[in-house]
């Protein structure tokens, strides 16, 4: 898949980057179970930092999109596909809450009651 | 040097200093010669076999004869051959004629005075002289065959597609393709490792399981597009690997790979011998990058217009795009 960051942009380079991977899992530019290439070899590539790479890798481990394995590198999750749907649905409803002025609080109970 | 001169130094320049260093020697000594050669050494450098004078100047001559004559026919054919058809012929040829023709020379040089085939000595330098003079041949050859006009392969013709890059911005492309053939095919070179490991010596093992290794890791490849150029990671260990740096490139773009045309599957051709080399997995969309000096490589990828894109933009705005640096 293509990764393009801006250097010049006013986004931070690992949100840049986790927006890539959430977008080539949408698009399915990267399927699931796809290893990634590695984050040093990457990061090398883009002419930026491997930490801000590690970075954007991590937050989409952590919203189940990303497998790390050790030794065996980073891959897609088996089902990202799917988990990216739900955390762009995640993102919008708290986008869209805190615009009509609901707090933190309230809205992790919006979510509750629906459980 | 002109076309004409090019398929003289093929056609005849080549044969005859490897049919002059076989059969100079030989002939020159005849008399000096044994009745009969040793033709075959065991293990230990001891002659084995022998052959008649007379005869063994007629096998072995004749396959050199036959190297030599695909040699002349290939420069003499006015027919334009598929790109990589012609060296690849020619430097089987040569290697083939020069191989045969040292056969004859070291026989005659190493045997020469002898009563008895049996006093035959082979130096270890000599077979090493020989063999790297067979390769050196052979490369020449093909270098001089890769110079000759062939089928015209401009690609697509269309223009090199590019993307639009803004100064701050970077990008990096990478995919991998693995061939369906090599992984099942290693099994075989394993199962025979396996059954005969208990009847044959060691390393007959060892060679069979570097074979195996050797098929099932190079079915696979993993290519990287970014402003340092093209790199092309062979096996699952990533290595070995070919690396295009960005200033070396002219334009890039995606073809329709055919095997034929590129010299079948596998790592086709050379860069530095034939001016021409490919990446060969499947037929089927590849990567094509025509470089400054003329030469061309090529590799099968999945979505070759993105690399080909990302490359064409890197190369546009290099500080001295255009100029050729290699």
């Amino acid at each position: 898949m293509l990764w393009k960051i801006d250097t010049q942009s006013s986004q931070p380079l690992h949100e840049q980057l986790a927006g890539q991977l959430r977008r080539g899992i949408a698009t399915e530019a990267l399927e699931e179970g796809e290893k990634l290439p590695a984050a040093r070899e990457l990061a090398k590539g883009l002419g930026v930092n491997v930490h801000t790479v590690l970075r954007a890798f991590q937050t989409l481990r952590d919203e189940g999109l990303l497998e790390v394995r050790r030794g065996r590198g980073t891959s897609v999750a088996a089902d990202a596909k799917s988990a990216t749907r739900h955390v762009e649905l995640a993102r919008r409803l708290v986008r869209e809450a805190r615009r009509s002025g609901m707090g933190d609080r309230e809205i992790l109970r919006l979510v509750e009651v629906q459980l | 040097m002109n076309e004409k001169m090019r398929r003289l130094a093929l056609g005849a320049g080549i044969p005859l200093a490897v049919a002059g260093v076989g059969l100079g020697p030989y002939l020159a000594y005849r008399s000096e010669l044994p009745d009969r050669v040793a033709v075959h050494y065991d293990s230990a450098g001891r002659p084995d076999g022998s052959m008649g004078t007379e005869v063994f100047l007629l096998v072995i001559g004749g396959v050199m004869a036959i190297g030599l004559i695909a040699l002349l026919s290939i420069a003499l054919t006015r027919r334009r051959f598929q790109p990589m058809v012609a060296p690849g012929v020619s430097s089987m040829g040569a290697f083939v004629a020069t191989l045969f023709a040292g056969i004859l020379a070291l026989t005659a040089i190493e045997q020469r005075g002898l009563d008895r085939w049996q006093d035959a000595t082979l130096s270890p330098v000599a077979v090493i002289a020989w063999i790297g003079g067979s390769i050196l041949i052979a490369g020449l050859a093909a270098w001089i065959a890769s110079s000759l006009p062939f089928k015209a392969d401009t690609g697509t013709g269309a223009a090199p597609p590019s993307m639009t890059l803004a100064p701050g911005e970077r990008v990096f492309w990478s995919s991998t393709l693995t061939a369906r053939w090599p992984l099942p095919l290693s099994m075989v070179p394993l199962a025979v490792a396996l059954a005969v490991a208990r009847f044959v010596e060691p390393w007959v093992v060892l060679l069979l399981l570097v074979a195996a290794v050797a098929l099932a890791s190079f079915g696979r490849i993993r290519v990287t597009a970014d402003r340092s150029g093209l790199q092309v990671r062979y096996g699952f260990l990533g290595w070995p690997r070919t690396s295009v740096p960005i200033h070396r490139i002219a334009t890039a773009q995606a073809i329709d790979v055919r095997p034929v045309e590129w010299g079948g599957w596998g790592y086709r051709g050379s860069l530095a011998v034939m001016r021409r080399a490919a990446v060969v997995l499947r037929a089927g969309p590849g990567l094509r990058l025509d470089l400054h000096n003329g030469k061309v490589f090529a590799v099968t990828i999945d979505d070759p217009d993105e690399p080909a894109r990302l490359l064409n933009a890197e190369v546009a705005r290099l500080p001295t795009s255009g100029t050729p640096l290699a």
